[in-house]
């Protein structure tokens, strides 16, 4: 049975008899501190859901997406269903296109996308892929004839007004596209009737963005469980499962504050073992305060606030918000995201920062390096660490234990 | 173990035999990048020494503006102890030999005014934001596919951007004489371009090599002349008939040697070992299509904003443009086998090194891709065998007719 098809049977909604099974295995591996918010469930299951398939729901066309960039409002307004594609699979099949170092995020989904036995490049209605970055170029290039392809093309720079305007245009091109693949215009409401939805899912991140976890019972890493699966969640579901989630995380207060280093997690999105580093983090000791994924905590989209109430002026403002706040480093310069860093420090009283980056991650690993100049500035401890590393618990151990010997989190 | 300039000019200013007389130029300059002492002059003289972090940037700008271009881009060759310690180990070579120049300890470190960095590939782009800390930069948009429109605005901003670093309003006319002026040295590079399609070259492919990458590293007028008499020196061996072969290129060139291509990772002085192998291996390289050449290669009727015309950057341009570059690169140039370099690190290429291989197959040309280390450095006697084998088969009868 090839890899994407193991994942496949995974799939909380196919139901096979092994699913529950698998499914028991991963909400367990999670579910092991006292007081963890029965609501996560729905969150659990979609992180254990490595892969989609159209198997329920299959009434609803498919458009996979490559990045956060790609405003989600847009696709929820065609009527249309998002997928994450991200790291689909886990394979090294894809290294077959690729050299071995190249990124797993684009190489993972590439096998899987390619897996004929899977089938799913033939499942998918539009894959829209942004060229964030360099791979995610290229894969469009391999995919171009296996399936229907949105190629956005990001400019690398968010300050001319130029580029923004040519950003704007391409969002325009995918309104229409869209468009298209649903065979008539979407009305001015429906697109209104998602901005809000998206900026009520906005508004419930946030809320839980402001949970402490030192004092609640709903721990870092879930949070960013939570939040991070809003890419595989339909955002009415979501909102639903969340407000869900915020009540009872508000409700139930633990025993006792707890106590740890607070740490900031940054990096590249960690799709395949996303969960795995999190958990590391909070085994060692230290709380996860905050994180600065998009594949965690900045999935969830900012709100897109139009100027007017036309198509064009809801479509601007939705291109302007995603490129203006998108996280990705590949925008440069990236002053903003130092800026932010500085922020969230502060807010959050972060004693440390870890930061993860993709093996192959040319952006994320060269923005590690600004990033860890401009915190040794501001006597900030950073742990640089890259996916993959079987070293990487060790590592974080003993970054919590220096920490912890440093007076910080007591 | 760290290696230092003069180590990497012993082994790669090669004794070629029959080395042609006006080369002394090209090799002195190359033994001083990346300050040469040209730039050092002009510095003295007050002009703004503006870095340029990659072959698509439209030097016209800068000459026009009253600054002197510095390409940086380079192999990884000299002490790269600074960038070793700071970059992360997947950094790509051409990345950290840049760094390793900038950054506090390097010979260029505190000497250059600005920086011109094209977003395309993302190491450099990170770069740019690790050297913002020490000089001015510029970030030129290189999007892919991007109409000319957007191009020709990116253009004007960095124009913009030159004027308010040296203070000199652009003109027309100035533009027009900064144009001119590169396109002489273009025509003068295309001469000896033009020298390597006679059967055999003229000029083996590490000093024609040599003439491309020491564009932009010292004066544009003194290299294009330089580059006018190396030209005429070839065309005079080639009007000379057959007996220039063994006369002037004292055996080093022969009339049966293969010819190829290079494709791909760009190659960077100092770091040419692979070159001079594949030479020595019993083969002529007649060409390159990498960003190593820069906008050289570039027609006449090119616009200043068609940043990647001259060649087909993996970053910037979709893979049926690299291969319809390559294959009509070498067919224009009648070569037999085409190496394409993919060097770790380089994920763009690396991601279409089989397709180009295979494009090129389908034409009828060989190909061999040549993976190398993200520092750019393999074993000699790993590079020596591959390269036979690759010479072997092109030169073999029944590979040819297949």
């Amino acid at each position: 049975m090839s890899n994407c098809l193991r994942q496949l049977s995974r799939h909380p909604e196919i139901g096979d008899t092994n699913t529950t099974n698998n499914l028991k295995a991963e909400s367990s591996a999670s579910a092991d501190y006292p007081g963890r918010p029965s609501a996560m469930r729905l969150f659990d299951a979609a992180s254990a859901d490595r892969i989609f398939t159209r198997t329920t729901g299959a009434e609803r066309t498919t458009v996979g997406i490559y990045c956060n960039i790609v405003p989600p409002e847009l696709i929820h307004s065609a009527g249309f269903k998002k997928m994450e594609l991200c790291a689909l699979g886990k394979s090294d099949d894809g290294t077959d296109c690729a050299n071995s170092g190249t990124c797993p995020v684009v190489t993972d989904s590439l096998a899987c996308l390619l897996d004929d036995s899977c089938g799913m490049a033939a499942k998918l209605d539009l894959i829209v892929i942004p060229t964030t970055c360099g791979c995610k170029g290229e894969i469009a290039e391999v995919l171009e004839g296996l399936c229907r392809i949105h190629v956005m093309r990001v400019p690398s720079e968010r300050e001319p007004e130029h580029l923004r305007d040519f950003w704007r245009g391409e969002v325009l091109n995918l309104f229409r596209r869209l468009q298209e693949l649903r065979g008539g215009a979407i009305s001015r409401r429906r697109l209104a009737d998602s901005i809000r939805l998206h900026l009520d899912c906005a508004e419930i991140g946030r809320k839980l963005m402001r949970l402490n976890p030192a004092r609640s019972c709903l721990r870092g890493s879930d949070r960013m469980r939570a939040i991070g699966t809003f890419t595989r969640i339909p955002p009415e579901k979501w909102l639903e499962a969340a407000g869900r989630l915020l009540t009872e995380a508000e409700e139930m207060r633990p025993g006792g504050e707890i106590t740890g280093p607070r740490l900031l997690l940054l990096g590249s999105p960690h799709h395949n073992d996303r969960w795995e580093l999190p958990r590391s983090i909070e085994d060692a000791g230290a709380i996860i305060v905050a994180d600065d994924l998009c594949s965690g905590s900045a999935a969830l989209p900012d709100p897109g606030c139009p100027d007017d109430a036309s198509v064009d002026g809801m479509l601007d403002a939705l291109a302007d918000r995603s490129l203006m706040t998108s996280r990705c480093p590949c925008l440069s310069p990236n002053t903003n995201r130092l800026s932010r860093l500085r922020c969230l420090i502060e807010i959050y009283r972060a004693d440390g920062v870890i930061y993860c980056a993709a093996k192959g991650c040319a952006a994320h690993q060269m923005e590690s390096v600004a990033i860890q100049r401009h915190l040794s500035a501001a006597h900030k401890p950073l742990l640089r660490i890259e996916s993959g590393d079987p070293d990487s618990p060790v590592k974080i151990k003993a970054f919590v234990k220096i920490l912890k010997i440093s007076g910080m989190g007591t | 173990m760290a290696r230092t300039n003069s180590d990497n000019r012993d082994d790669l200013s090669l004794q070629i035999p029959g080395r042609p007389e006006e080369m002394d130029y090209f090799l002195r300059v190359a033994g001083q990048m990346p300050i040469t002492p040209d730039a050092l002059a002009a510095a003295k003289e007050g002009r703004k020494l503006v870095g340029l972090l990659c072959g698509s940037v439209p030097e016209e700008l800068v000459f026009a503006a009253g600054g002197f271009p510095l390409r940086l881009c380079a192999g990884r060759g000299a002490d790269a102890s600074v960038a070793d310690s700071l970059l992360p180990q997947s950094c790509c070579g051409v990345a950290q030999a840049i760094a390793a120049h900038l950054l506090p300890g390097g010979d260029a470190y505190g000497k250059i005014d600005a920086l011109v960095i094209p977003t395309a590939c993302e190491w450099k782009a990170g770069l740019g934001n690790i050297l913002d800390a020490y000089c001015s930069t510029f970030r030129l948009n290189d999007t892919a596919n991007a109409s000319t429109a957007v191009r020709q605005l990116e253009t004007r901003r960095l124009l913009s951007w030159l004027e308010k670093l040296t203070g000199r309003r652009v003109s027309a006319d100035r533009l027009k004489w900064a144009a001119d002026a590169i396109r002489s040295a273009r025509a003068a590079f295309r001469r000896i371009r033009e020298s390597q399609k006679n059967i055999p070259p003229p000029i083996t492919g590490l000093d024609a090599m040599l003439v491309a990458a020491t564009y932009l590293r010292c004066d544009a007028g003194r290299w294009t002349e330089a580059c006018s008499r190396l030209g005429r020196e070839l065309q005079n061996r080639i009007k000379n008939g057959p007996e220039w072969l063994e006369n002037e290129t004292l055996g080093g060139l022969r009339r049966d040697m293969p010819r190829v291509l290079l494709a791909g990772s760009p190659f960077f002085w100092p770091n040419w070992r692979p070159v001079a192998a594949l030479e020595r291996a019993g083969c002529v390289v007649v060409a390159e299509d990498h960003c190593g050449i820069g906008r050289l290669a570039l027609s006449d009727h090119e616009l200043i904003c068609d940043f990647n015309a001259a060649h087909s950057c993996a970053s910037a341009c979709g893979i049926a443009r690299t291969a319809d570059s390559c294959v009509s690169l070498a067919r224009e140039m009648g070569v037999q086998g085409v190496v394409i370099h993919q060097i770790a690190g380089c994920h763009a290429q690396g991601f279409r090194a089989k397709r180009l291989a295979a494009a090129m197959e389908k034409a009828g040309i060989q190909t061999m891709i040549l993976k190398a280390p993200a520092d750019g450095r393999m074993k000699q006697s790993d590079m020596d065998n591959l390269f036979r084998k690759f010479v072997e088969q092109l030169s073999s009868p029944t590979v040819e007719a297949s």
